[in-house]
């Protein structure tokens, strides 16, 4: 056994905590409280997914996810998704324009949809056409216009808000395209003590400004170290059965779940279990993940994932209590063979 | 299997031991026979084996990674020992699966030196979802309870007759006559006549059971005392032995709502046309039992076929005269207590509510009820309607009918307009208003602006030159 490279690891996992820790004080100098909002959108980014945040209007979704972008030097775009938003206003189109030497050519006009961190503002505000735009550009890092099919620049990570469904002129995301988030956050309203800081910080004439902590080959390096983090056999095998679980039609579901659910978590949701558990192992000064983390990440990982059906909608059963009543009867397998 | 012949003696020692203590003193004190001290030989030796698998499967030691998972839990290392030994045992040279062991020696010298607590026991966690369950279970047992004492109350105070002795029947009847005389009479429950009737069941029940009938059950309820009572006399009045039950019985009836001898004769009477109607049965039934001096004369007299239709016709008009009594008299009874007033009664009424009718007098009865008094009942759409009679005061007023359209000729007549001259329409004598004009440019504007000056310059022109015309020339 080298402690060569168990020294490098202890030295990636040293800088990952780095970075993250000045990503988080950056956007603290913004925004205000939602630790576990922060938390979760730092996990997804450096794991590699995509972010999706809800909540009602001003409660500084937006407001992260600029910081964010201002906290990292990446290429920024922001949408703002409005019912008559048409996939190509956001992947791009080829235009007519006028050459140097007098004559017209047909140059290809890049969407705001070709950046590194891509904000999505208010996604269910468009139509499910536009919304599934996105589809290639999460999974797959790249975008088809036509015959031209562009790679996008890694890191790549989009972080979209939106206001609850419920709201009035909203559409509900594809199943497809919730699945391709690895998070889905809830924000809450902020607790009283909060909104004095907020009055403080946004109501008077202190200008704050935030600092870069890293670069996309420094978020690039520090995936690359989240996808090195030991993955022991009893909390791989928790992840998938909780995944199992989930999953109404299968024989691991418990009744509430086959009664309630429509649609079960994929095998992207196992894959968004161990990274975000991968992602906190390190935050924990681990170099391994634990069944811990894989119940910690369960609920952001698998709420989105979980599709209720007609009855769990008029009992008024959420996502989340099925996803509570998965972590309280899957079993944690403490003893591997 | 250590545990099997230690236990396999136990049993066979105590048993030789008590023969032995039987032998010299006497005393038998082993309560179980052969058979069973066998059983019990076996049983006892088995029982200790499966305990004490048991309790060793319950002893074993834990495997290595419960071990760990249980320091892991015990001291909150996340995992990191089971991990580690996972990833030691796996042999994986990954940079990140050393440093997670390496990571854990730390904390796995620290698990070798800390002093865990010992397990204490705790008591089983009392769900609140399961203290449904134990009401219901003290429910049940408080139910059960109260029941088991109400049935041995019951049985108790109401010994069964039928089961008793004849001299424990006379016992039991002279006790009951003795406690009758000797309660006060305020104490005696107020019951119906049938109920009151009961304790003289017991005695009745007592001659005709000396007289070998069988009897009903002393438990029965009270309101077939009455008939048993009249059965038991029935069935004991013919018998030779029980002529002084069949006294007893009748005045025992005698607190009844019927007369005795009535009842008695038409009990007869149904025994007589239930003997009539199977006669070889009766006749068999009359030579066993001895009984029944009808019986026997029937028997007697079955060789004269006319005598015995007299005898019949004899008999039956009696029956006639007494059933008929008896209607008569119930008649009478049920029209007092149960019937309706017949005086009341009307014909069912109409329940459609169109008010409309030949009749001009109202009727009161097309309410939509089923009669006086009575509720009203659903009829579909007509029980949504008002069920208030509504009398027609326009009725006789012809219908106005339909709009009749009459056609007329009329010829068309010629009329001539004429054309009104421009000039005759004078000038204006009033403004226009407010006039809506076209934004237009500035240029367009004035360009239209001169278009009409030059019209207008024109028009005057024009009129100049036409004066000029029309005026007169002079002559020269």
């Amino acid at each position: 056994m080298s402690n060569e490279e168990a020294d490098q690891a202890r030295a990636d996992a040293a800088r990952f905590k780095e970075v993250c820790a000045g990503l988080k004080a950056e956007v603290g100098k913004m925004l205000v409280g939602q630790h576990d909002v922060v938390d979760g959108v730092l996990t997804a980014l450096l794991a590699g997914g995509h972010v999706l945040l809800e909540g009602v209007p001003g409660l500084g979704k937006t407001l992260l996810v600029r910081s964010l972008s201002d906290a990292v030097k990446l290429r920024f775009s922001r949408i703002q998704f409005t019912p008559d938003l048409m996939p190509a206003d956001i992947q791009g189109t080829t235009v007519l324009a006028e050459t140097p030497g007098g004559g017209h050519e047909l140059r290809f006009q890049e969407g705001p949809l070709i950046a590194n961190l891509v904000l999505a503002d208010e996604i269910n505000r468009a139509t499910p056409k536009t919304q599934s735009a996105l589809l290639e550009a999460m999974q797959e890092r790249q975008v088809t216009i036509g015959r031209r099919t562009i790679a996008l620049e890694e890191p790549y990570c989009v972080m979209a808000t939106q206001n609850p469904v419920e709201q009035e002129g909203t559409y509900p995301l594809p199943e497809a395209q919730l699945d391709r988030f690895l998070l889905k956050l809830v924000v809450g309203y902020p607790a009283e003590t909060e909104y004095h800081e907020i009055l403080d910080r946004t109501t008077g004439t202190a200008a704050v400004a935030i600092e870069p902590v890293a670069d996309g080959a420094e978020i690039v390096r520090l995936r690359a170290t989240v996808r090195a983090v030991a993955e022991p056999e009893a909390a791989r095998a928790y992840a998938v059965r909780l995944v199992l679980a989930s999953q109404p039609d299968g024989e691991h579901a418990p009744a509430a779940v086959a009664e309630n659910a429509a649609l079960g978590a994929s095998p992207r949701g196992v894959q968004g279990l161990i990274l975000a558990a991968k992602v906190r192992a390190l935050l924990d000064d681990r170099f391994a993940i634990a069944t811990d983390d894989i119940g910690a990440v369960a609920l952001p990982v698998l709420r989105h994932r979980v599709l209720l059906n007609y009855r769990a909608q008029a009992a008024n059963v959420t996502a989340d209590a099925l996803i509570g009543e998965l972590l309280a009867t899957v079993p944690v397998p403490r003893t591997v063979a | 299997m250590t545990a099997f012949f230690p236990a396999a003696t136990l049993v066979p020692l105590v048993a030789l031991a008590a023969s032995i203590w039987a032998f010299f003193t006497g005393r038998q004190w082993w309560p179980l026979g052969g058979v069973a001290t066998i059983a019990v030989a076996l049983a006892v030796p088995l029982a200790s084996v499966l305990a004490a698998t048991l309790i060793a499967y319950l002893r074993r030691p834990p495997s290595r990674a419960l071990a760990l998972a249980f320091y892991d839990h015990r001291l909150g290392l996340r995992d990191r020992l089971q991990a580690a030994d996972e990833l030691a045992r796996r042999g994986v040279a990954d940079g990140f699966a050393q440093a997670a062991i390496l990571d854990a020696g730390a904390f796995a010298r620290q698990a070798l030196g800390a002093v865990l607590p010992k397990a204490a026991w705790r008591w089983p966690a009392l769900r609140a979802e399961r203290w449904p369950l134990g009401a219901l279970a003290l429910v049940a047992l408080v139910a059960g309870l109260l029941l088991r004492g109400e049935t041995l109350a019951y049985a108790g105070g109401a010994p069964d007759v039928a089961s008793l002795a004849p001299e424990e029947l006379e016992t039991l009847s002279e006790e009951q006559a003795a406690a009758q005389q000797e309660a006060p009479p305020a104490a005696t429950p107020r019951l119906p006549p049938a109920a009151q009737s009961a304790p003289r069941l017991a005695d009745a029940a007592e001659f005709a059971a000396r007289a070998g009938e069988r009897l009903p059950p002393a438990t029965s309820t009270f309101a077939d005392d009455a008939e048993q009572a009249d059965s038991a006399a029935v069935h004991a009045q013919p018998s030779q032995a029980g002529l002084a039950a069949a006294g007893a019985a009748a005045r025992s009836a005698e607190q009844t709502r019927r007369p005795p001898d009535k009842r008695a004769r038409r009990a007869e009477g149904k025994r007589r046309q239930e003997t009539r109607k199977q006669p070889e049965e009766s006749a068999s039934r009359g030579v066993a039992g001895g009984t029944g001096t009808s019986a026997g004369s029937r028997l007697a007299s079955s060789d004269h076929p006319a005598a015995d239709n007299k005898a019949r016709n004899n008999e039956a008009t009696d029956e006639v005269e007494d059933d008929a009594e008896d209607e008569e008299d119930e008649e009478q009874k049920a029209a007092s207590t149960r019937r309706p007033m017949l005086n009341n009664r009307k014909a069912p009424v109409d329940r459609s509510l169109s008010p409309s009718g030949t009749g001009d007098q109202e009727r009161d009865d097309l309410n939509g009820r089923s009669g006086p008094g009575g509720l009203k009942k659903t009829r579909g759409v007509a029980a949504m309607l008002l069920g208030v009679p509504m009398p027609d005061h326009l009725r006789g007023k012809p219908n106005p009918g339909r709009v009749k359209v009459r056609r007329e000729h009329a010829p068309p007549e010629e009329k001539t307009v004429l054309a009104m001259d421009a000039g005759a329409r004078g000038s204006r004598d009033q403004p226009f208003g407010d006039i809506n004009h076209m934004r237009l440019p500035p240029p367009a504007r004035s360009t239209v602006r001169n278009y009409f000056l030059a019209q207008r310059e024109r028009a005057l022109l024009g009129q100049g030159e036409r004066a000029r015309e029309d005026a007169p020339t002079e002559e020269p």
